[in-house]
């Protein structure tokens, strides 16, 4: 048996473990039979196992360079570095497919595995959404996209792996990325499940809150690595570009975002029961859109490394997903209502529904200016590209009406807030709005926009800033010192502190933002070996240009010295610009010289000779706190994860 | 003023400073957004999907850059620069559908959406208060 | 107010639906514009912006003043190293031969290269019509050429008539010629 007859032998066993488990879990409800329960559970289990094994068939044929199997050859050669095996197993369609199915049978082991005994009557339910969710990413794979599928006659030679791929940045993006997409069927197969037993109260609704945030810090993390990695390597000098597969990354994100805030009012004051059932199911339909517009959906993108013909089978899928939500909800809304209503616009429910308002009307943007050139095509029959400016100029204010809220929100009482405490809370904070506003527009010459966002900026880190200091005086008074009494402030509410932090990174991220979008200098210069050009602060000398020959690629290389205005030498750098034939492909690499106030961004654009290169220089301000963001985002997820230690008795 | 005013007035002072570094920081670089760069970030490349010219090193990208700069110094308005690629290219090659005809529902639709659905929200936000009051 | 919302949400979902599968059937179930990926053959010309070609060729001598400004012309954007191109190239030079003595015009003009490759390539297919060099791609995106190689064709009232993307078999580009001629 040749390990590509194995792995796909695996394939179809995984079909079949997940169409019992699907029909098992289903039946065994029905007739409700204990035994047919936990086989069926057992089964699901399983695919964890038969699915580890098939992907490590496909790793195997990889490292031993097994150009028999088609996919090993479109995407691996003999001189690759093994350490690219990962990368190369979801560079294409069918291993991407077979990557997301390993990582949704990872994802339903754990869920079920640690799930808590509240639900254990949505538990069939749980299992057969899992179950029948993965059934249609292997039936796809059996059928259509066979990551195992061989050759007649074997190749000596693979093709090689995409040299845009090949990549350190690579190995964390795309799979972070996909697997958040793919697992958002967590969440939702849980609230399918608590909703079949018309009970989506409280009881379960940590662990989907759990499962939500994981999730949510995933996929944030995934599109945050894939600006750093746009950023650094693809030398675009920028770091989002409203792409459609950006897009499509982004909505369900913004959706979840919204869905791990409105859950919070839902726990606490049993209230928009209905919506939240709403959020998740627009999540996972915009994750299924994401899958399809990923794999052959009729937009144009830089990203084209996944895309394949399937564009009919996941456009049937979405849709499928769509009635299937449609109709859940339809039969089951009734059961959800919620306990309670919003009573005062100056509540925390209300600003938590302004938030989800918000988060929801950027994600309704973004998918309008990704679809308006379809409808432009059907309806005027004129091809049009909506690009950035759009996305910029629409998105934007709503966006900054989105932080002002982060930065109001925290101050406002659940039911009622008093007038006073409102105004003892907030006086300081709009104080320094104002202060940062007038100072801005009188120094900087700069759109009132920009202004304004650094002033709402100001306004949320000190409103943060004020109710640590608050608490932690509060502490203080017990004697402990400053520091430890902050350090248990943050321990003692996890969830809420580590919501501020996250709320911390976002708004690092935003000053990133606002930083490359209103405050970037960018110059066009033609240079010879010795010149210098002065940018900003900086003076910028081309040192000398290299050119190398390798077997599959022509490398240019510019060294760079960079010094400052006082013409003392603060670093050497590179820039290279390098084509690889076999691909008609090149890969520019910038020279970057990063520091908390502003990134030197030097982009190779074009050598002309071989003393001659026309360079793109640019000043990015503050970029440096926008992957800063990152970690402090995962900190604080951590943060608010973190269980508490149950006390016993 | 008590302790607690004073602590306040103490975070006022150091936000307001960390403000002004901020500010400082950011505002000393001088204003150059050239022209060009307006431009090129409105002229999608013809040949690598979703990138604009200003991004792309592509070969036609750096001649369309040239092109630009060409007209520019004969002293064309960026509208005829615009229009010289949009008439050679189509409406396409533009990065933002234009501000006339069928395409201005672009930018009209989803602000008419937004400001509508959040009449919406309040009116029903406010009727339901009512009723909690009842 | 319920009904009317969940009407007009029930509207909005089936349209998009509607769009998606329209737009998905036209691009055949593959990522890219509708209608943009045929991207070979005869193409429609919206847009009127022939200008002569004027210059040196590769070899330094001066184009031809269009000496005969009433001549069809046939303007081909090509270079060495685009593989579409070197399969046409023997098509070019054969037809050439022909078309030449019926006052036929080509002028082939090649985009993003270097000399040395061109005359390399120009003495190997052995062109016989005026080869040149577009340096900053001028001509290339005043003709709003997008891929090579892209051919136009000019009649005597110095009108675009056809635009052709893509490799050239001889039947297609006998067929535009005489049909242009016809018309004349």
């Amino acid at each position: 048996m040749t390990i590509s007859n194995l792995g796909f032998t695996l394939l179809i066993l995984t079909m079949n473990l997940c169409l019992y488990s699907l029909i098992g879990s289903l039946i065994g409800v029905r007739i409700s039979s204990k035994t047919l329960l936990k086989s069926a559970k057992n089964a699901n289990y399983c695919t964890f196992i038969t699915l580890a094994f098939s992907v490590s068939c496909l790793v195997y044929a990889f490292v031993a360079g097994d150009f028999s199997i088609k996919y090993v050859f479109n995407h691996s050669s003999l001189s690759m570095d093994p350490i690219y095996t990962w990368v190369a197993l979801y560079a294409g369609n069918e291993g991407s497919l077979l990557y997301i199915a390993l990582i949704i049978s990872i994802s339903s082991f754990i869920t079920l595995f640690f799930m808590p005994s509240e639900l254990n009557e949505a538990e069939p339910y749980i299992i057969s959404i899992l179950s029948g969710f993965l059934l249609f990413f292997v039936t796809v794979m059996i059928f259509l996209a066979n990551p195992f599928d061989t050759f007649q006659n074997i190749p000596k030679d693979g093709r090689g792996i995409n040299p845009l791929l090949a990549h350190p940045g690579m190995f964390s993006h795309p799979p972070l990325l996909m697997a958040g997409l793919a697992t958002i069927i967590i969440p939702f197969s849980l609230v399918v499940g608590m909703v079949f037993t018309g009970k989506f109260r409280n009881d379960g609704l940590d662990y989907i809150r759990t499962t939500s945030l994981i999730i949510w810090s995933i996929l944030g993390i995934g599109l945050l690595l894939g600006s750093w990695w746009a950023y650094t390597i693809l030398g675009w000098g920028g770091y989002w570009v409203w792409d459609p597969i950006e897009n499509v990354g982004l909505m369900p994100w913004l959706i979840m975002t919204a869905f791990i805030h409105s859950i919070i009012v839902q726990r606490r004051r049993g209230m928009f029961r209905v919506w939240n059932v709403i959020l998740i199911f627009l999540a996972f339909v915009l994750a299924q859109f994401g899958m399809f517009i990923n794999r052959g959906g009729p937009v144009v993108s830089v990203h084209s490394f996944a895309a394949s013909t399937l564009g009919y089978i996941f456009l049937g899928f979405m849709l499928f997903s769509a009635i299937f939500c449609l109709l859940v909800f339809i039969l089951y809304s009734h059961k959800i209502k919620s306990d309670n209503n919003v009573q005062s616009f100056l509540s925390r429910e209300s600003a938590f529904l302004i938030n989800n308002f918000f988060l929801v009307a950027i994600t309704f943007v973004t998918l309008w200016g990704l679809i308006f050139p379809l409808i432009s095509e059907l309806f005027a029959g004129e091809t049009v590209t909506v690009g950035a400016p759009y996305y910029n100029s629409v998105n934007g204010p709503v966006i900054l009406a989105l932080l002002f809220v982060m930065g109001i929100g925290p101050n406002l009482s659940w039911r009622n807030t008093s007038k006073e405490n409102l105004i003892s809370n907030l006086v300081a904070p709009l104080a320094l709005l104002s202060i940062s506003f007038i100072l801005l527009i009188s120094f900087s010459s700069k759109p009132i926009i920009s202004s304004l966002s650094i002033s709402v900026i100001v306004l949320v880190i000190s409103t943060i800033i004020i109710e640590w200091s608050k608490g932690s005086y509060r502490i203080t008074k017990a004697g402990t010192p400053w520091f430890i009494s902050f350090i248990k402030l943050i321990a003692n509410n996890r969830k809420k502190y580590g919501g501020y932090i996250v709320h911390i990174s976002i708004l690092l991220v935003a000053m990133g933002v606002i930083g490359i979008n209103f405050y970037q200098i960018k110059v066009d210069k033609v240079l010879s070996v010795g010149e210098e050009v002065k940018v900003g602060r900086y003076i910028v000398e081309l040192i000398e240009i290299d050119e190398n020959e390798y077997n599959d690629r022509r490398e240019k290389i510019a060294t760079f010295l960079v010094k400052n205005n006082k013409n003392e030498e603060i670093k050497i750098m590179n820039g290279n610009n390098t084509f690889y034939p076999s691909f008609n492909m090149a890969s520019i690499r910038a020279a970057i010289h990063s520091n908390p106030i502003e990134d030197l961004y030097i982009i190779p654009s074009d050598f002309l000779s071989n003393t001659d290169m026309k360079l793109i220089i640019s000043i990015n301000p503050l970029v440096w706190w926008m992957w800063l963001g990152g970690p402090i985002f995962i900190i604080g997820t951590l943060i608010s994860l973190w269980p508490y230690r149950t006390k016993k008795g | 003023m008590s302790k607690k005013k004073l602590d306040i007035l103490k975070i006022f002072i150091l936000l307001n400073s960390f403000l002004i570094i901020f500010v400082s920081c950011i505002s000393n670089n001088i204003d150059n957004n050239n022209r060009e760069y307006g431009l090129y970030s409105q002229i999608m490349c013809p040949v690598c999907d979703g990138q604009t010219i200003a991004e792309s090193q592509a070969s036609i990208s750096n001649d369309m850059k040239k092109m630009v700069n060409t007209q520019i110094l004969e002293g064309k308005t960026d509208k005829e620069i615009l229009n010289y690629f949009k008439e050679r290219y189509g409406q396409e090659i533009i990065s933002n559908p234009s501000y006339s005809g069928f395409n201005i529902t672009v930018w009209i639709a989803p602000i008419l959406i937004i400001l509508g659905s959040l009449l919406l929200l309040i009116y029903y936000l406010r009727k339901n208060m009512n009723k909690a009051e009842l | 107010m319920k009904k009317i919302l969940s009407i007009v949400s029930a509207i909005t979902i089936l349209a998009f639906f509607i769009l998606l599968i329209i737009s998905t059937i036209n691009t055949g179930g593959k990522q890219g514009r509708p209608g943009l990926n045929e991207v070979s053959g005869e193409v429609a010309v919206n847009y009127n912006n022939y200008v002569p070609i004027r210059g040196k060729d590769i070899y330094g001598k001066e184009l031809p003043e269009s000496s005969n400004d009433n001549d069809i012309i046939m303007i081909d954007f090509w270079a060495s190293w685009c593989p579409p191109c070197i399969q046409e190239a023997s098509v070019l030079s054969s037809s050439y031969e022909y078309w030449q003595s019926k006052n036929i015009r080509y002028i082939g003009i090649a985009l993003w290269d270097n000399e040395t490759s061109v005359k390399k390539f120009v003495e190997k297919y052995d062109f016989k019509y005026d080869i040149t060099l577009d340096k900053d791609g001028k001509y290339a995106i005043n003709y709003g050429v997008k891929a090579l190689p892209e051919k136009f064709f000019i009649n005597k009232d110095g009108e675009i008539v056809k635009k052709y993307i893509g490799p050239i078999n001889r039947e297609s580009l006998d067929n535009i010629i005489a049909e242009i001629l016809e018309k004349e």
